[in-house]
């Protein structure tokens, strides 16, 4: 009964914990809705362009806002700190436009998945 | 006569309170209070600056305003002091003794104001010090955390170098053709070209490259240091008017005793007695 209450308790103050969303977290969970539309086979073409188009322009602003926010530079998080760091990788927006890419080629080559490593790959069976 | 015996006996009482008083703490009241509020904004301001904020907030408190009539009371003494002196030239006899004694107890009030006056002044000090004390603590805590992080202030500033550059060709590129702009996007483009400006106008303002100079955290913290040697002087030159007061107590003690001692000797003269009863007086009687 106690271990009962106990846990109980344990469960509910999970609850009290407020879900504090900072500009990075915001930034990643946009990119990560764009990537995995990129992925995804099942949409039809007109609708996957759609929402890739929303998703950039969210993208955009939550770039901007992560690049002009001083507090998370304060007291950086290891998750800001990586931002920071992969340029590239994490302001997909601005890094494609900057490399005159479009944002699915661009992330394509950054992770090395480019044509001519596709060319090069060989099917080795033993 | 009994009238000269109580002033001598007021005398005796002020020289012996004297040697008293070089020993004796004198209490401040309650009022004499000062306590510098920190706000965040002072961690950011220039040395020179942050010393004018300071001496600002000390003129409008509780403990200057004592200070400054305690100096205008001690003014008025020495006017006083002065006046008394050139009197009991002009004076003889009873009324030079008069004077003389006012003298002393001007004199010993003077000696008790100046070293409440010091006492205020020291705890003034006292204060200044502790607040410069916790501006150079927070200073060397924020240059640590600073240092650590100064990797990733160095990459946001390239990033951010290298984003201005981008803003026309996001605009071209993304905004126009899609069609449709954000909240976000359409208030950065606004803000962004008025910051632009404002940081112009700063660049280009005279104080902006004066307090870059005298504020990078090397020579913030060395002006503060200064300051609080500055005050650690001040605080010695007090001790030693502290010092000059007690021997001004000791000659104050002195000057009573002998004044205590001329009263004294005059009382003696007037009252000395011709001795009746020795037997060479009488003797006219027992040779006849």
């Amino acid at each position: 009964m106690k271990v009962k209450i106990m846990l109980t308790i344990l469960l509910l103050s999970t609850f009290l914990n407020p879900v504090l969303a900072s500009s990075i977290e915001n930034m990643e969970r946009t990119r990560a809705s764009l990537i995995s539309t990129m992925l995804d086979v099942n949409i039809d073409a007109d609708k996957k362009q759609n929402q890739l188009k929303n998703f950039k322009l969210k993208l955009l602003d939550n770039e901007r806002i992560v690049i002009n926010d001083k507090k998370i530079i304060q007291n950086p998080d290891r998750y800001t700190i990586n931002a920071f760091e992969e340029f590239e990788l994490s302001f997909l927006v601005h890094s494609s436009i900057e490399k005159n890419l479009d944002i699915t080629s661009h992330w394509f080559n950054e992770i090395g998945l480019t044509t001519s490593n596709l060319e090069n790959t060989r099917l080795i069976t033993k | 006569m009994s009238f000269k015996l109580t002033r001598c006996l007021i005398i005796l009482i002020i020289c012996g309170s004297n040697f008293m008083i070089s020993k004796s703490v004198f209490a401040l009241t309650d009022n004499t209070n000062w306590k510098p509020q920190i706000v965040e904004k002072m961690y950011i301001l220039p040395p020179k600056q942050l010393n004018r904020v300071l001496n600002n907030d000390f003129k409008s408190s509780s403990l200057a305003a004592i200070l400054n009539n305690k100096d205008i009371k001690i003014k008025t003494r020495h006017h006083r002091i002065k006046e008394l002196n050139n009197s009991i030239l002009t004076f003889n006899g009873d009324e030079k003794i008069e004077l003389q004694h006012q003298l002393i107890v001007e004199k010993r009030d003077y000696i008790r104001d100046m070293h409440q006056l010091l006492k205020m002044k020291k705890k003034e000090l006292k204060i200044k010090k502790e607040f410069y004390k916790q501006i150079e603590n927070k200073i060397n805590i924020k240059n640590i955390v600073n240092k650590q992080n100064q990797n990733i202030f160095k990459k946001r500033d390239n990033i951010i170098k290298r984003v201005s550059i981008l803003d026309d060709k996001i605009f071209d590129n993304l905004l126009i053709s899609s069609g449709d702009k954000s909240k976000y996007s359409e208030a950065y483009t606004k803000n962004k070209n008025a910051i632009i400006k404002l940081k112009q106008a700063i660049d280009k303002h005279p104080m902006s490259n004066f307090n870059d100079k005298n504020n990078s955290p090397k020579n913030k913290i060395n002006s503060i240091r200064n300051y609080i040697e500055d005050i650690e002087t001040e605080t010695a030159i007090i001790e030693l008017k502290e010092e000059m007061l007690n021997y001004m107590v000791k000659l104050i003690a002195l000057d009573a005793m002998n004044l205590a001692e001329n009263i004294s000797e005059i009382t003696d003269d007037n009252n000395q007695v011709k001795n009746y009863n020795d037997p060479n007086d009488a003797l006219e009687f027992f040779i006849n």
